[in-house]
């Protein structure tokens, strides 16, 4: 597009007027005049000179008679019209027949204004400066539009690189059949402010985190980003949820401005135990539901999003459910139920338990999308939409063995060391103790393969340790009816008025560089128990209920042993793949 | 046509906005909200959102910056007449953790 200048003044660059009339007394008469306004003059004597002219160059205005030899003024408007087709040259013809079908005549051909003959100069120098200002606004927009384009341009490629880093973000996610989630998510610009994340942590739980950034777009995608990055890497260390709220909150408060926020729900699925975690700090509120469609659970949001409290004006703990049956958790933004027809009806959350509650679980998925996108119509979201369903499966399928560490090979793990950590009622009470140890255990040891085994073990000694050793819980309760949730429940409030007692875990390297084996001893200060024939109880039984856990460190130990009064166990791994 | 109108009786300011209370608005909440902030001897503003038809995450945004912006001078911020839709939408982001709502 050819840079436009805007018509002169008579005090800048004087306009070019192109008259157009085949009577040389008529061209001289208005030249004359022209002249004095101040602007400058080219003439034609008909039509076709009138084009070569403008073809040579362009006039700022075109004084046009309508009726020439060889080419009348219809006929030039015209092809001057098709001459600049991005360009407006305002046109005013000049004509000796003044019938209101002639002005109309003139006007449709592309005229943009009309003076009859004789031609009154003082009407005809107004009418000159009135087309002027036109042209120069017509050029002013002209240039906008070219700016608006170029940024428009950068936006674009502005959004190709978030999506890019973004698409790098979610290839951490686990494949979604691996961790039994299926998910729609419809963007309703070009980058998507909602965000599933998921992936197993190191013995094998479920961690999963749908949030939705205040907004939609690229401003919102990026509020998001840097909490995809803390989740994952919580997660792969095995963090609570507790703690994950607490870094995520913190992160978002610290990065985002005061008015952005991300709201957020964060669950933990522990399929050994059939249980749910969750936290909902600003999402519509998630159902269990069971097979058959009914509502088992909600959970509604009872947090602001994440980066509007401080953390200790932050309530931390997930709320709990104990699944009873085979069933799902449905998690999805509020663009979902928010999603308007035409006539601004929202689709609505009674809508959504509808279709979920007559479909069966593997159908439910495509049933919503297909409801949402029905309802939609030709209007398009005006917020994203995410819809994710994760799958809980019967209590008492096999849970799935730990999964292997990722790590950096760190050459030949040295062997013979010891190292002990000794941790008080305090550390005890504000700590997330497994994550921390495992660091611990980590910086002296790469465990590369190991990494799931040593955590289930370690979870499971230390949280023995912890629940009968120090707080003289009963864990044959968690496996009454709804008892799970009341454990969880007495184990919170007794672990936060424990004020004496200790852990000491010790952690010895031994064995042949091709046999690494590690031993974790794990001692309580508490009163023990007799140990003498438990194990052997917990082999003759798997009925057993409270031994669950230690039946499977049994599985994946070499060795398993008490000792002193009950208050000390040792367990040996080895790991005979190691490289 | 969404429109804010503000009034000042003593102590207390009460900013009301009427229609859709979104983005598009940013700008003239601001202004009400830093004219009663300048105003001497105002310690309350309530925000009067009963003529409020629809209200979205941005509008939460422009709340929190008010609150703070009036926290700094230890002016107290209400949240009043919120129903039906509008109410729910500050209930899900549990507003009431860090606003007075009625």
């Amino acid at each position: 597009m050819e840079a436009v200048l805007p018509a002169g003044t008579p005090a800048g660059a004087p306009a070019l007027v192109l008259v157009a009339d085949d009577k040389p007394e008529n061209r001289l008469l208005l030249t004359t005049f022209l002249k004095r306004e101040g602007y400058a003059c080219v003439t034609a004597a008909n039509g076709r000179e009138a084009v070569e002219a403008c073809r040579r160059r362009a006039p700022d205005i075109i004084l046009m008679d309508a009726a020439m030899p060889d080419m009348d003024g219809f006929q030039a408007t015209q092809e001057i019209r098709r001459l600049f087709p991005d360009r407006w040259i305002p046109i005013i013809f000049v004509s000796a027949y003044s019938s209101t079908e002639n002005q109309a005549r003139s006007l449709s051909a592309g005229a943009d204004d009309y003076i009859s003959k004789p031609v009154n100069l003082a009407v005809l120098a107004e009418k000159l400066r009135a087309m002027q200002r036109i042209a120069a606004m017509q050029a002013r927009i002209a240039q906008y539009a070219a700016q608006l384009e170029a940024s428009l341009e950068r936006s674009r490629s502005d959004q190709e690189f978030a999506r890019h880093l973004l698409t790098h973000m979610a290839g951490r996610m686990a494949p979604r059949e691996e961790l039994g989630l299926a998910y729609w998510a419809e963007a309703a610009a070009e980058l998507s402010g909602d965000i599933v994340a998921g992936r197993r942590g190191p013995a094998g739980k479920r961690y999963l985190m749908v949030a939705d950034a205040a907004g939609h777009g690229l401003a919102a995608a990026i509020s998001v980003l840097p909490l995809v990055e803390a989740f994952y890497r919580l997660a792969e260390k095995g963090f609570s949820v507790a703690s994950l709220v607490s870094e995520l909150n913190a992160k978002a408060r610290g990065l985002l401005p005061r008015d952005r926020f991300v709201a957020a729900l964060i669950v933990v699925a522990d399929e050994s135990e059939n249980s749910l975690q969750v936290w909902n700090g600003g999402l519509p509120e998630a159902l269990f539901l069971d097979d058959a469609g009914e509502v088992l659970r909600r959970f509604p949001s009872r947090h602001p999003p994440l980066g509007m409290l401080s953390v200790e004006q932050l309530q931390l703990l997930p709320e709990l459910f104990a699944w009873p049956g085979p069933g799902q958790l449905i998690i999805h933004t509020d663009g979902l139920n928010e999603a308007e027809d035409r006539t601004g009806d929202p689709f609505g959350a009674a809508r959504l338990e509808a279709a979920l509650g007559r479909n069966p679980p593997a159908a439910r998925l495509d049933a919503v999308r297909a409801a949402v996108l029905a309802h939609l119509g030709a209007a398009s979201p005006h917020d994203d939409i995410t819809l994710a369903i994760l799958d809980c499966p019967a209590p008492g399928s096999p849970p799935p063995l730990p999964v292997a560490g990722k790590q950096p090979s760190a050459g030949t793990p040295a062997t013979g060391w010891r190292s002990t950590l000794r941790l008080d009622a305090r550390q005890l009470r504000t700590l997330d103790v497994v994550p921390l140890v495992m660091n611990w255990i980590e910086q002296l040891q790469p465990l590369q393969q190991m990494r799931g085994l040593v955590f289930t073990v370690l979870a499971e000694l230390v949280s023995n340790a912890i629940e009968h050793g120090l707080l003289g819980l009963d864990s044959g309760l968690k496996h009454t009816p709804d008892g799970f949730e009341r454990y969880m429940e007495a184990r919170t409030e007794a672990l936060a008025c424990l004020t004496e007692g200790w852990i000491e875990i010790a952690v010895e390297c031994a064995g042949g560089a091709d046999t690494p084996g590690l031993t974790i001893t794990v001692t309580d200060s508490g009163p023990g128990f007799p140990y003498a024939d438990y194990l052997d109880r917990l082999q003759g039984s798997d009925t057993l209920p409270s031994g669950r856990g230690i039946a499977l460190v049994r599985q994946l130990t070499t060795e398993l042993r008490y000792e002193g009064r009950g208050n000390r166990v040792v367990a040996r791994l080895s790991c005979s793949s190691c490289p | 046509m969404t429109t804010i109108t503000h009034r000042i009786a003593e102590h207390r300011a009460t900013l009301a906005v009427t229609g859709r209370f979104d983005f598009s608005i940013h700008r003239d909440f601001r202004r009400a909200y830093e004219e009663v902030l300048a105003t001497p001897g105002v310690r309350e503003i309530g925000v009067d959102l009963g003529k409020v038809d629809y209200i979205d995450s941005s509008a939460l945004g422009m709340l929190l910056l008010l609150r703070e912006k009036a926290l700094n001078q230890n002016v107290r911020v209400d949240l009043e007449h919120a129903q039906g839709p509008v109410r729910q939408v500050l209930d899900v982001a549990n507003f009431g953790r860090l606003f007075q709502i009625s």
